[in-house]
């Protein structure tokens, strides 16, 4: 049952009962518009997120599936955060549901989750980034490539202003930790 | 090295140049038209049927499940106000059997632990903690409160350190009924992301006399032991987990229709361990109270305030806390009503720890963002 479509970025919808069952056009039309500003950055968050730009695109493209359904909540919040918070969790959630498929998996039918290690190349930073946990890349991203302050990241991801400055730390730890192993190895 | 200028520019080199993307609005727009069609009807239709069902059968049984005496409306009052000296004073406060104990995380916090003595306004500092003191849970029959962090754990009674143990565990619980303590042992997983085991601590030693099999966990998780029970809440797909005291496997497990910006925010448990609530990041926050024994989510009670932090039974399982905004919230664990707001103090609390004094009733509240603790007489 087709209820909607799409005319340029237009959403075309049925009167009456059926209509109910219809996305808000002005919300979609406002969508239409974060997705015109926003994709390019957010597909950069989703690419130190996951390692991958294919997933970055699934990513960036299953939280606007999302977060259309709940124009008040963004419209509160705003978009950039609530997007950036939920892409956090889905990828967190696909960890999970990778590792579960990888369980599962049979020998000779190896599941390809994101390899940090093919993706990052050579770079030792960029390897050791990839190596923290999604939560502390999210932390990261928005502190140097986004510039944002602690307290903004703070905004944007929910937490505490005292939980970024942990999981910053924490980061920062490993990344040294790691880092300092590889100059080791390598001398 | 400088590490900071190394991630800037290295961000910028691995950022600069990014592939065409694969996504287009319209396609976008038709997926999320779709998937919001599907969820509204099978919503629609899940709602209608449930609720068909619990009138005919469930809620008889729930009403009989949670009906307990309803508590006296006492009006509760701030008696003490403590100045921590600490803005984001990021922690946990706990009630040993004689005080208040506050510890604080965050690695630069020069107090990492403290004391709150009856009628003073300024904290009793703990000598010897680490600063990386990350929790802190309390064994309020024994006297004596656990510090997790990196250092090990150290153990404290009256203000003063008797016993270290080593080992690094998170999210630490004890159970005041059955005087075990728990925690949970990170482990390294697949996909930069990690799972955990419960682990059995022995007090005396320190060592660890059982673990769990791995536990799933998401990262945003709370750990409450209480009347032989364990439940961790958790964003995920097993979101409310109960697990055997004594033997650490998973006796039952609740979903939760949280949604993928939502999750559990804090959780409390009854005193007893029949009952506990999570506090839930809903459009609007959420108090989702469950029966541990079978699990399941008995009733939700919306609070209809814009924000909740901390949580806290009373002694008796009667009454739940929670802070929102500048006001304390006492609610009627038995009906969810709201019986009293108390304002704390001017300005918004953004976060909040609670624990409950049941010898002398009273209430503290770890301000965090503000640094201070205020002790409220219920």
């Amino acid at each position: 049952m087709v209820v909607g479509g799409m005319q340029g970025s237009q959403v075309v919808t049925r009167k009456g009962f059926m209509g109910k069952l219809s996305l808000s056009p002005a919300a979609m039309d406002s969508m239409a518009g974060w997705f015109a500003s926003q994709y390019d950055d957010l597909r950069r968050f989703g690419f130190v997120l996951s390692g991958d730009w294919s997933i970055a695109d699934d990513l960036v493209q299953e939280a606007f599936v999302r977060i259309c359904s709940r124009p008040r909540r963004v419209e509160r919040e705003g978009f950039p955060a609530y997007a950036r918070r939920t892409m956090v969790n889905l990828w967190r959630t696909a960890l999970v549901r990778i590792r579960l498929e990888r369980r599962h998996a049979t020998d000779g039918d190896r599941l390809t989750a994101p390899d940090s290690g093919s993706v990052a190349g050579n770079d030792q930073v960029w390897q050791a980034v990839m190596a923290l946990s999604p939560q502390q890349r999210a932390v990261v991203a928005l502190r140097y490539y986004e510039d944002m302050s602690e307290a903004d990241i703070a905004a944007v991801l929910g937490v505490s202003l005292g939980a970024v400055k942990k999981q910053l730390n924490r980061a920062k730890e490993k990344m040294r930790a790691t880092l300092g192993e590889g100059e080791r190895h390598g001398s | 090295m400088d590490l900071d200028r190394e991630l800037r520019e290295t961000m910028q080199r691995r950022l600069a140049d990014p592939p065409p993307g694969e996504k287009t609005w319209g396609e976008i727009a038709m997926k999320a038209q779709s998937r919001y069609v599907r969820t509204t009807v099978v919503g629609t239709v899940a709602a209608v049927a449930v609720l068909a069902l619990v009138i005919a059968v469930g809620a008889p049984m729930l009403r009989g499940d949670l009906a307990e005496v309803v508590a006296p409306p006492t009006p509760a009052k701030v008696v003490q106000t403590v100045d921590l000296g600490e803005q984001n004073a990021d922690g946990d406060i706990v009630w040993d059997g004689s005080n208040f104990v506050v510890g604080i995380g965050g690695g630069r916090s020069a107090l990492a632990g403290a004391l709150i003595d009856p009628d003073a306004s300024i904290p009793r500092k703990i000598d010897g903690l680490s600063v990386h003191a990350e929790a802190v849970v309390a064994d309020s029959a024994g006297g004596r409160s656990y510090f997790f962090g990196f250092a090990g754990i150290k153990v404290v009674e009256a203000g003063t350190i008797v016993a270290t143990f080593p080992g690094y565990y998170a999210s630490p619980a004890f159970d005041s009924s059955t005087g075990r303590l728990y925690a949970l042992e990170t482990m390294t997983g697949v996909g930069q992301s990690s799972s955990a085991r419960l682990v059995l601590i022995n007090t005396q030693t320190g060592t660890v006399e059982r673990r769990s099999e791995p536990v799933e966990e998401q990262g945003i998780f709370t750990l409450v032991a209480s009347g032989g029970k364990l439940v961790l809440a958790d964003r995920g797909p097993r979101p409310f987990r109960v697990f055997d005291g004594q033997t650490l496997e998973e006796t039952g497990f609740a979903p939760t229709n949280g949604g993928p910006e939502g999750g559990p925010l804090d959780l409390a448990v009854s005193p007893s361990g029949n009952r506990a609530v999570v506090l839930i990041d809903e459009e609007t926050p959420v108090l989702r109270l469950y029966d541990v024994a079978k699990p399941v989510a008995a009733t939700d009670i919306t609070l209809g305030v814009a924000d909740a932090t901390g949580l806290a039974y009373d002694a008796k399982g009667e009454r739940l806390f929670t802070v929102s905004g500048e006001n304390l919230l006492v609610i009627d664990a038995a009906s969810g009503k709201v019986t009293q707001t108390l304002p704390l103090f001017r300005g918004t609390i953004v976060g909040a720890s609670l624990a409950y004094d049941g010898v002398n009733n009273r209430l503290g509240v770890l301000a965090k963002d503000a640094g201070r603790v205020l002790i409220v007489k219920i």
